[in-house]
């Protein structure tokens, strides 16, 4: 009963934060695109970090893959950047979790690990297809740095608040 | 060899290369309509993100309700000032809208480039990964929408149309990193007579949009307007792009590069206009068929 309770919960989380990247991006467009970079919301990386500390291998890399693609077909058009991309993000946390704690502070830097995992993957196939003339300098100093500057703060308000719901839910009587 | 290929990761992990080098070149290199899966999930997806959208744009009202309060009194005063500008310009179109018709009568034109009809719509979400700038509106194929339509937003022209969906359409904007998806021809009507130029590229440090392959010597002035010259095919006359910022020349020192200040805030797009074009282009194999 749990375990469903829990898929259902990280379906929604992973949803609404998929949509909310997408509604940042449009309320925030004059905000995000600073003159010292720009910030991509990317919370449904994040999301998909802190589900990786709860969920069971298969379906996690499941549900990974599903969000992938829907990320893929609502916003980039074409398939496989996102679908690959969140799915290699599963795999390697959902590897990092079973070796480590977790905690405020490791959320965070996991979280920065899987952002700057997955906004070079992106980057690299943009660049491979001739989407972006951007160099790698130009990438590290005007995206990736205000990118993580802005997940950073995402995690580290909203990522423990996902932890503890998660725990709840494993655990009704948990003290969280 | 036997070793590499009973590696049950190594041949997983080959498979999945293999699985996202194909979708990605079949997925990338399709023209047309999108598959059914695309479809359905898509506008399944527009119809949450529309129910996030609403409170926040409810919100957005306000404050921009709030905002136009306060810029009220010094846009009385300008308004005021451009009225009697207005009314002489009103009476001059009305003039030549009549002796337009008349001239499309006596030409027996049916349409011409400048016709176009337009479908209202609102954003409803935006590509966050900002490397296609791309946004999500709430009108699709059931209201209308076509691939290649153009797209206005504050009277200014943001892109076209690249997917239609039942209920919602993808638009990619003129400031999309790919260029080959956003290139609009365009004209300049100086003093000296009209320039044709190709809008090609977005400059992300100055925010403004470069028009390139003009073949013109002709002078080009800081504030001309440029608009769409609908010689690209699906694309209508006139529709307002800009105004010109700065004009060079290209790296070569042969031909113009005009700058261009966009009329639309690529920030800003809340609302917008999908535009059909009334005229039909012309067709090499319709027109054969006809001699």
């Amino acid at each position: 009963m749990n375990q469903w309770k829990r898929v259902l919960i990280s379906l929604f989380v992973m949803l609404f934060s998929l949509i909310l990247d997408g509604v940042i991006a449009f309320y925030g467009g004059g905000v995000l695109n600073t003159a010292t970079g720009i910030m991509v919301p990317r919370l449904t990386v994040l999301a998909l970090v802190v589900l990786g500390n709860h969920l069971q291998a298969p379906m996690f890399y499941y549900l990974a893959i599903f969000f992938g693609f829907i990320y893929d077909s609502y916003y980039v058009g074409f398939f496989g950047i996102y679908t690959v991309g969140f799915f290699v993000i599963a795999y390697v946390f959902h590897h990092f979790w079973m070796k480590t704690y977790s905690s405020g502070i490791i959320y965070t830097l996991a979280g920065l690990l899987a952002i700057v995992m997955i906004e070079i993957f992106a980057f690299a196939i943009y660049h491979v297809l001739d989407i972006t003339q951007w160099t790698l300098q130009e990438f590290i100093i005007f995206r990736l740095g205000a990118t993580l500057v802005f997940n950073g703060v995402m995690m580290a308000l909203f990522g423990w608040m996902l932890d503890r719901l998660m725990k709840k839910v494993s655990d009704p009587h948990s003290p969280y | 060899m036997r070793n590499f290929f009973s590696n049950k990761k190594m041949i997983s992990l080959l498979m999945t290369v293999i699985a996202f080098i194909t979708i990605l070149s079949v997925s990338y290199n399709r023209t047309g309509e999108a598959p059914f899966v695309q479809q359905v999930s898509n506008d399944i997806t527009s119809v949450f993100s529309r129910a996030v959208a609403a409170p926040l744009r409810f919100f957005d009202r306000i404050f921009g309700v709030v905002d136009n309060l306060h810029d009220t009194y010094s846009e009385n005063q300008r308004l005021k000032a451009e009225l009697d500008d207005i009314v002489r310009t009103q009476a001059e179109n009305s003039a030549l809208r009549a002796e337009n018709a008349d001239l499309q009568e006596q030409l027996e034109l049916k349409s011409t480039l400048t016709d176009y009809q337009s479908i209202s719509g609102t954003v409803i979400a935006r590509n966050p990964d900002l490397w296609l700038d791309q946004i999500i509106i709430d009108r699709g194929e059931r209201d209308g929408v076509t691939i290649g339509m153009s797209v206005m937003s504050d009277n200014g022209l943001v892109g076209r149309v690249t997917e239609v969906n039942p209920t919602s359409s993808k638009v990619v904007l003129l400031t999309t990193a790919d260029q080959k998806a956003t290139q609009t021809s365009a004209e300049i009507t100086t003093e000296s007579g009209i320039v044709y130029g190709v809008v090609t590229d977005f400059d992300d440090i100055r925010k403004e949009l470069v028009m390139e392959r003009i073949t013109s010597e002709k002078e080009i002035k800081e504030g001309e307007e440029v608009v769409t010259s609908g010689l690209g095919g699906v694309v209508p006359r006139g529709l307002l792009i800009g105004t010109v910022s700065e004009v060079t020349y290209d790296k070569y020192g042969l031909s113009q590069r005009v700058y261009i200040d966009p009329a639309a805030d690529f920030d800003q797009i809340r609302y917008v206009l999908v535009i059909n074009r009334e005229a039909e282009y012309y067709n090499d194999e319709t027109e054969a068929g006809e001699e």
